[in-house]
């Protein structure tokens, strides 16, 4: 009794490794099937293990996605930088295919007035007022244009050089109240001036017409043969009629008219070279 | 049966469950944190060696239970642990910090090596390199885990006068 007393510990715990190491041999072989205690065990804490997986399940994904949030950011801002480069890209290209469409467009022109002298030029500068329906272009003496050539788009008159330099000319608009231009009513053949519309700014008028001159809203009116600016062999698409207006004795009528050209969008024209060889 | 009873074995299944369940999802680099370790060191250093040795049988057997393919792998590691711990720790002061450093240091490595050495015994294999990879991790982690839990349950566990058997 004395010795068990002094040695309680020491047995128990040799005891306990016995019996430990004999449960281990015989639960180590493998029977395939649980005995009933286990399955007990099993079944009693399968409720919580489940439970227990689910919050940590859960715990990892919380913890992950917090994690994942600065990874997140930082891919975040790298895509944004990206989107900007790629949106900068992208916008030049559409501008380019824009560009190419309407080159395309002149050159088509060209080709199909084949005895013309066209040009391509870009269109540079603006006149700096609203005042002034002007334009620069990227032409000049030393491309052959003269002052005074015709300026035009497939869409129809642009205008006439008024000035040149060596490499650019400014083009004052059939829009300009200074301009005026031999037209005629393309249905009815009448001959009349067209002039840029003081009242309008942008717009063009047939000023001082008859009171029994045959125009109607809608009729086309184009550059005439016999002007001083346009070629006598080709005309050219000045505007639509747009309104008409009596003046206040009855005897004259004036008729607004909406360019054919969008001057506003005007980015390439052709100069006509008349002077050129 | 006490209430300080129930509280530490009601605290035994859930510690069993959480070391079967939870841990494997917040292994850090591979290693986890062994919450049946800290328990029994815990139950040890405030329970004494018997105590110590009943609690760290029946964890170790219902982890076994569930979780392991061998009655007795976890739990005779665990029961030379909570024996030594509890011999030992009548002669330490337990209130300082380095005491729970220093039994945490030696009592993952003799869990992870006796565990090993069953395994060996009683399955015949041998991780050769591998145990390096697996042990490295599993000791380090718990070496700094380990002594903030053992502190924690100490202070959760039912305050009961230190017993000799």
């Amino acid at each position: 009794m004395e010795f068990w007393g002094r040695n309680r510990p020491v047995v128990t715990l040799l005891l306990a490794i016995f019996l430990l190491i004999i449960l281990l041999s015989f639960s180590a072989r493998e029977t395939g099937v649980a005995t009933w205690p286990e399955r007990a065990l099993h079944r009693l804490a399968a409720p919580v293990q489940r439970f227990l997986v689910l919050v940590a399940s859960f715990s990892r994904e919380v913890v992950e996605a917090v994690w994942e949030l600065r990874t997140l950011r930082r891919e975040n801002e790298r895509l944004r930088q990206e989107v900007d480069e790629i949106t900068f890209r992208y916008q030049n290209i559409v501008e380019a295919k824009l560009e190419l469409d309407r080159v395309r467009a002149l050159l088509a022109y060209s080709e199909e007035e084949a005895e013309l002298d066209l040009m391509m030029a870009r269109v540079i500068s603006r006149g700096l007022t609203g005042w002034h329906q002007e334009i620069g272009i990227d032409r000049g003496r030393i491309h052959g244009v003269q002052a005074g050539d015709a300026v035009v788009t497939y869409r129809g008159a642009v205008g006439r050089v008024i000035e040149i330099s060596g490499t650019s000319a400014r083009v004052l608009l059939i829009t300009d109240p200074r301009s005026a231009v031999a037209a005629m009513v393309q249905n009815g053949r009448d001959g009349a001036l067209a002039e840029g519309d003081s009242s309008r700014l942008g717009g063009i008028r047939l000023a001082r017409l008859p009171w029994d001159f045959p125009i109607a809203v809608g009729d086309q009116v184009i550059t005439s043969r016999i002007g001083a600016v346009f070629p006598h062999n080709h005309v050219f698409a000045i505007g639509k009629v747009s309104e008409i207006v009596v003046s206040a004795g009855g005897l004259l009528k004036l008729a607004h008219i909406q360019p054919a050209v969008d001057f506003s969008r005007l980015e390439e024209v052709l100069v006509i070279r008349r002077g050129h060889p | 049966m006490t209430k300080a009873t129930y509280t530490l074995g009601t605290l035994s299944v859930f510690i069993v469950l959480l070391h079967g369940t939870l841990m494997p999802y917040i292994a850090i680099f591979g290693g986890r944190v062994n919450v049946l370790v800290a328990l029994v060191v815990a139950v040890a250093l405030n329970y004494g060696t018997a105590t110590a040795m009943i609690v760290a049988i029946a964890t170790g057997l219902l982890a076994d239970t569930l979780f392991a393919s061998a009655l007795g792998l976890t739990a005779l590691p665990l029961v030379v642990i909570g024996y030594t711990v509890g011999q030992v720790g009548r002669r330490l002061f337990r209130d300082e910090p380095l005491v729970a450093v220093v039994i945490s240091f030696t009592s993952i490595a003799a869990f992870e090596l006796l565990t090993l050495l069953l395994s060996r015994m009683v399955f015949g294999v041998w991780w050769g390199r591998a145990f390096v990879s697996a042990f490295v991790p599993t000791w380090l982690v718990n070496v700094a885990a380990l002594p903030v839990l053992i502190t924690w349950l100490g202070k959760v566990l039912p305050q009961r006068k230190h017993e000799v058997i």
